[in-house]
């Protein structure tokens, strides 16, 4: 049984690690800009249907 | 028509149809097992009878009207930020008609009280097998779509419906086990508490995943188009989707709060009952937010209303919750209609709402209209639902509390000071403004019918032409 709570431990470990590592990835600087782009990539896209009528 | 230069709306409108039907379908059979509640003589032999009825409610409000409402919301927005069309229209054609044939034959199912047994799942085995193959249908064309997009991101909407298409499969799969001894019969394949662990990992999960992931997909791509602004934190969205993957899975255990589960697990289910109030929360305020510096907006949108207030409500009932998870909490609330009221400010305030809000926003770009043909009776809509939900779950907070504290007063030698019954009298009038509630939710549904009807028919169906990417900042 050791080695089955060793894994269980080690998986909540993991996660808990895992998400702290994507919390710090997604304030970091270097993704802002993408980021920014997601967010406006939506609005940008005209989805009304007076648009398509040309 | 395969026609690569144009989106499928097709399977869209489709869907987005039928969830107001189903939408009025499922809640009209609340409304009469509220009835037959307050007024038990409408319960008429073993077909219609509340027993019977509750499931059907149950399930034609989650997945009818809110399965519908996700299958069309996902196709639509999978569709528009990936630039891409539906990766198959064949299938996804299979999709809403096998969906709609799994929903007539609940319908038919379980008036005949031909049933599983359990909460939420009480489809029998071969309609079991059904919901997997069209599940697993739904899975390929989005995920098909998404692995076929025209641009690098995947928007965060789309991570929010994949996680609920990949979890709700798992659940299905693993809560359905069953060992069929007839065609109409089937047992669980797990027994005694480690059943009842698994159906709440199960029944729990569905709220987080189905009615909670999906509508938050839902949340994340529709608020942002209504209110023309972007999402307040993109960076937040991205943690608030991790946090719920990380978490929810250990919630369920609070369904099961002294009962023979371990202690340990109750405790553990509470534990992270408590920690999901943090990533919900985020959710919520970071859909709020979207607003910040465009509130007038919602003097003047009714759309935006709904989607606006669904969110409220969803604040509300994950901050309720966890309150209830708390062990000594639940003593009180657990098995009342606290519990009933919590679901409902759950189900009517969030999901139903959120889903009505994306769906008015939907039919007039699938109809080729600029708008729905009547904004008043969106407005009037807005009005009757929210009346309707804040009675319901006002009334069913008094008489859960009123239920608990009665069921728990001892007398000082130790006997019940109430009788059940005396329970059941205090309640009685609650349960006729509950009733009074849901018809009044009802009720906006079946304008919001008649708008659509309106709108349908001064529009055309319409394919958009699928534009070409737009330039990269």
């Amino acid at each position: 049984m050791e080695w089955q709570d060793f894994l269980r431990i080690g998986v909540t470990v993991l996660g808990f690690l895992c998400f702290v590592a994507i919390i710090m990835w997604a304030f970091s600087k270097g993704t802002k800009p993408e980021m920014d782009e997601a967010a406006q990539a939506v609005l940008l896209d005209d989805d009304l249907p007076h648009a398509e009528h040309q | 028509m395969d026609n690569q230069t144009t989106y499928n709306y097709k399977v869209v409108r489709q869907f987005a149809i039928m969830t107001v039907v189903w939408g009025i379908v499922g809640m009209l059979v609340g409304v009469v097992i509220a009835s037959q509640l307050s007024w038990p003589e409408l319960n008429f032999g073993p077909y219609f009878h509340f027993g019977r009825l509750r499931a059907l409610h149950t399930s034609a409000v989650i997945f009818a009207f809110g399965g519908s409402g996700l299958m069309a919301t996902s196709f639509y927005v999978v569709q528009r930020t990936c630039n891409t069309r539906l990766f198959s229209d064949k299938l996804a054609a299979f999709v809403f008609w096998g969906w709609q044939v799994v929903i007539l034959s609940v319908i038919v199912t379980y008036p005949l009280g031909i049933t599983f047994n359990k909460e939420y799942a009480e489809m029998e085995w071969p309609i079991k097998i059904l919901v997997a193959i069209v599940w697993v249908a739904y899975a390929i064309v989005f995920f098909g779509t998404i692995a076929k997009r025209k641009v690098k991101h995947i928007y965060v909407a789309n991570w929010f419906y994949g996680a609920f298409i990949l979890a709700v499969t798992l659940l299905h799969v693993v809560n359905s086990a069953f060992v069929p001894v007839s065609l109409w019969k089937s047992y669980s394949v797990y027994a005694g508490a480690v059943d009842a662990m698994v159906q709440w990992w199960y029944g729990h999960n569905a709220v987080g995943f189905f009615l909670t992931a999906g509508f938050l997909g839902m949340m994340y791509y529709f608020v942002p188009k209504q209110a023309g602004r972007p999402i307040y934190s993109y960076r937040l969205s991205v943690v608030h989707f991790w946090a719920l993957i990380f978490t929810y899975m250990w919630a369920g255990p609070h369904h099961l709060h002294y009962t023979a589960l371990p202690d340990w697990t109750q405790s553990l289910g509470m534990v992270f009952s408590l920690i999901l109030l943090a990533p919900s929360w985020g959710g919520m305020i970071n859909g709020i937010m979207t607003l910040s510096g465009a509130w007038h907006k919602l003097r003047t949108d009714p759309v935006l209303k709904f989607l606006i207030t669904a969110l409220s409500f969803y604040g509300m009932s994950t901050f309720e919750g966890p309150m209830m998870a708390i062990k000594t909490v639940n003593a009180l609330s657990h098995y009342t209609d606290w519990t009933v009221g919590h679901v409902h400010s759950g189900a009517l305030g969030w999901v139903a709402m959120i889903t009505i809000g994306s769906i008015y926003y939907l039919i007039p770009r699938l109809f080729g209209r600029e708008q729905m043909w009547s904004v008043r009776l969106i407005e009037t809509h807005f009005w009757i639902a929210t009346l309707g939900v804040v009675l319901y779950i006002a009334s069913m907070w008094i008489a859960g509390v009123t239920e608990g504290l009665m069921w728990r007063a001892v007398n000082p030698d130790g006997t019940l000071t109430y009788a059940f019954i005396d329970a059941v009298k205090a309640t009685h009038p609650y349960y006729v403004i509950r009733f009074l509630g849901g018809l009044m939710f009802l009720s906006g549904m079946v304008l919001m019918l008649y708008n659509v009807i309106r709108t349908a028919s001064a529009g055309r169906p319409v394919d958009a032409a699928i534009p070409a990417v737009h330039a990269h900042a």
